[in-house]
Parts: structure tokens; sequence; C-alpha cells
């Protein structure tokens, strides 16, 4: 269980108990805005706070400077690697849905808003999107939540991972369909080691005997997890590095690769 | 070796029109920010920041391919 299992789980996997989707975690979201201690934006803030850390990157003072961003993070915006068919559940839970465009899209690769809809924005709040129309530039679609499934599908296709996101822990407000550079949450956690974005509850695990060595995963893997080894003519799974996306899982032809809960092995069960 | 970047705002103008840098760093240095952020309204304006800077690789792209010679690379 992680920590957020712990706190919002109430013996769930903290993303599927619907109170952290329902209008009262809303409420208690713009309650802190009022009272000051959750600024409006997460996004912008936490934007300002990363550039700022990131100055100290590989300095001696980076040790502390990435702590006190993650507690902000933890506090205020992070995310969690979820699998396609544990998103699918969330699907069917948080309500409403509205397609957004993606924000890190536009901000890292300039896409424009029309080849941009790659984001969800979910929860009661989306009601009130316009209030902040720089943050769904393009604007949002309200749709069902099997649109969503198929959409989340054929985004798994392409090869994207799924997170959610929080906006005023624990209230969940987006999903999105990422990919390294561009997503922040990658980025930030991959290359820096800031955890604004949690490993999934589950990992990769290979069956060598069924792998052909067709390295189809290799190029799935947005998180350098998978190697390819000529001389076996297999790969092999780093779990310390595997997110548990299921990326690979979903690409294998021979069914070689299965997720398993993280908790079943000791030395990961924590490493989130 | 410790890189400096820096893009002089005022050079690029309204960096939303643009967009070249953001896709020609094969590093993903720059990013894009709203200049203003307020309710109900969008911003007009765009502005970028070389927010990944210790992960270029000195390829020159940006400066070069910069219409308006807005970036500087400066290694110390
Ligand atoms: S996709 Fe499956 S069969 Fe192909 S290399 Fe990966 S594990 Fe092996
Ligand atoms: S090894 Fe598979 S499940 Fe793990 S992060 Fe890579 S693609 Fe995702
Ligand atoms: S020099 Fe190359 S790597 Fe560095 S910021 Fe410019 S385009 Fe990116
Ligand atoms: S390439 Fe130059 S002018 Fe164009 S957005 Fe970037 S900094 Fe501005």
């Amino acid at each position: 269980m992680c920590d957020w299992c712990i706190k919002h789980g109430e013996g769930k996997l903290w993303y599927l108990n619907a109170k952290n989707y329902a209008r009262k975690m809303y409420r208690e979201r713009k309650r802190a805005e009022l009272t000051g201690k959750v600024e409006f934006d997460p996004l912008k803030l936490i934007m300002e706070q990363l550039e700022n850390a990131l100055k100290y990157y590989g300095t001696e003072r980076w040790p502390t400077i990435k702590k006190q961003i993650e507690n902000f993070c933890h506090a205020v915006h992070f995310g969690q690697v979820v699998p396609l068919e544990d998103l699918k559940a969330i699907l069917d839970i948080a309500w409403p849905i509205a397609r957004i465009t993606c924000a890190c899209r536009r901000m890292v690769y300039g896409l424009e808003d029309e080849e941009n809809f790659y984001c969800f924005g979910i929860g009661v709040g989306m009601y009130k999107w316009e209030r902040w129309p720089e943050n769904y530039r393009g604007g949002v679609e309200f749709i069902s939540p099997d649109e969503a499934k198929r959409l989340v599908e054929e985004f798994n296709k392409k090869g994207l991972v799924h997170t959610i996101w929080v906006f005023g822990t624990p209230y969940i407000g987006g999903i999105c369909n990422c990919e390294y550079p561009v997503c922040l949450g990658i980025r930030n956690r991959v290359d820096y080691g800031i955890k604004i974005l949690l490993k999934g509850h589950y990992v990769a695990v290979l069956d060598p005997e069924k792998c052909n060595g067709c390295r189809r995963c290799v190029a799935r893997c947005q998180f350098g997890a998978i190697k390819y080894s000529p001389s076996m003519n297999k790969v092999v799974i780093d779990m310390k590095k595997c997110f548990g996306c299921g990326l690979c899982v979903t690409a294998c032809p021979r069914g070689a690769i299965r997720l398993e809960r993280r908790e079943k092995f000791p030395a990961i069960a924590n490493d989130w | 070796m410790p890189i400096r970047i820096e893009v002089d705002t005022e050079k690029c103008g309204n960096a939303m029109e643009c967009k070249i840098c953001l896709r020609v760093c094969p590093q993903r240095v720059f990013m894009m920010f709203p200049s203003t952020y307020e309710k109900y309204k969008l911003s007009e304006r765009f502005y970028i920041r070389p927010v990944h800077a210790v992960a270029c690789v000195l390829c020159n792209l940006c400066v070069e391919k910069c219409p308006k010679g807005a970036i500087r690379i400066i290694t110390q």
C-alpha cells in the first residue's frame, strides 16, 4: 500500500475510492483556497517552484531542495501511474469526464489545440472550467465513460502512459496520457528523481521461456526499464525502474509479460 | 560544463506565434508560459524559459534557428 492508500484508500486502492472524486472533496479544496492554503492554480505554482528548484540541481543544496519540492507536490499536485484496467475502473466512478488539451504538450512541444486533446478533467470542478480559460485552452468536451474508455484504449495502443493527478490532495481532478520527455511528471521523475509522479501499484514480470526477443516491448517503455540482450535474444526487465504502466504487457505478442502487485516483492514493495 | 541559456523575451515577442525553439531543441530544454494568468481571460502573450538547461548538449540549433536572435548560450 502506498501512503495515499493508507490515508485515503479505506481498504481499497486510493484511486478506486469514490470519495476522492466526490463533491465534498471539491468543497474542501475550495475552502483551502479561500483560506489561502492552496493556491488557485496548482499547476502554475508547481511550475514556478520546479523551475526555481532545478537551478540547484547538481549542487550541494539539491537533496534539501528536492525534498522541499516533493513535500510541496505531495500536498498540492502529484500524479501516479495507473495501468489501463485500473484506469477503466476509475472512469466508471469519476464524474463528469471532460476531454481537455494537454498543458505539457502545449508548453513543451508547442502543440496546437486541435491536435492536443490528450487529457481528461474529472469531477464537478469541471463544470466551472470557463472561469480559468487559460487552463483549458481549446475548450472542453464532456464525454460519456464509454467514450472515455474507447479513447484511453486508443492512447494505450499509441504507447502513452496513463496517469492520475490530484489538485489539492487527495482530490483527483485529472487523467493524463503521457510520454517522455514532454510529460513534466515523467521528465522530472526520470531526469531529476523528483517524486512528483509516483510509481504505480504494479510491476512487470517477464516469463523468459515465452520471450522470442522481438523487442516490441522495449520501444513501449517510457521509463527505460527494458533491455534487450543480443546474445540471449531475450529481454530483461529492471523491476526497480519499472513504473507498472503495463504498456509492455499490451504490446507483447507472446503474452510473455504480466503485471503483478508491487507488494509481492519485498525489495520494491514500498518503492514509489 | 556549466551552461547558462538566456532568452531575450523582448526580442522574442509573442512566443505563441513562433515556437521554433520548442520544436528544434533535441533535448526539449525550452518551455513556453502564458504571460498573464487571470480569471475569465486567455493569455494573449507567451514567453520562453530554458527550464531544462541542464539537459542542453550545446548543439546550437536553437541559436541558429531562432528568427529573432533571441537565444544566447553562455558556457563558463
Ligand atoms: S514483446 Fe514479448 S516476446 Fe517480444 S521481446 Fe518483449 S517480452 Fe519478448
Ligand atoms: S517495464 Fe513495462 S510496465 Fe514497467 S514501466 Fe516499462 S512498459 Fe511500463
Ligand atoms: S543548444 Fe541544442 S540542446 Fe542546447 S538548448 Fe539549444 S537546441 Fe537545445
Ligand atoms: S525561436 Fe526565438 S523567437 Fe521563436 S519562440 Fe523561440 S525564442 Fe521566441
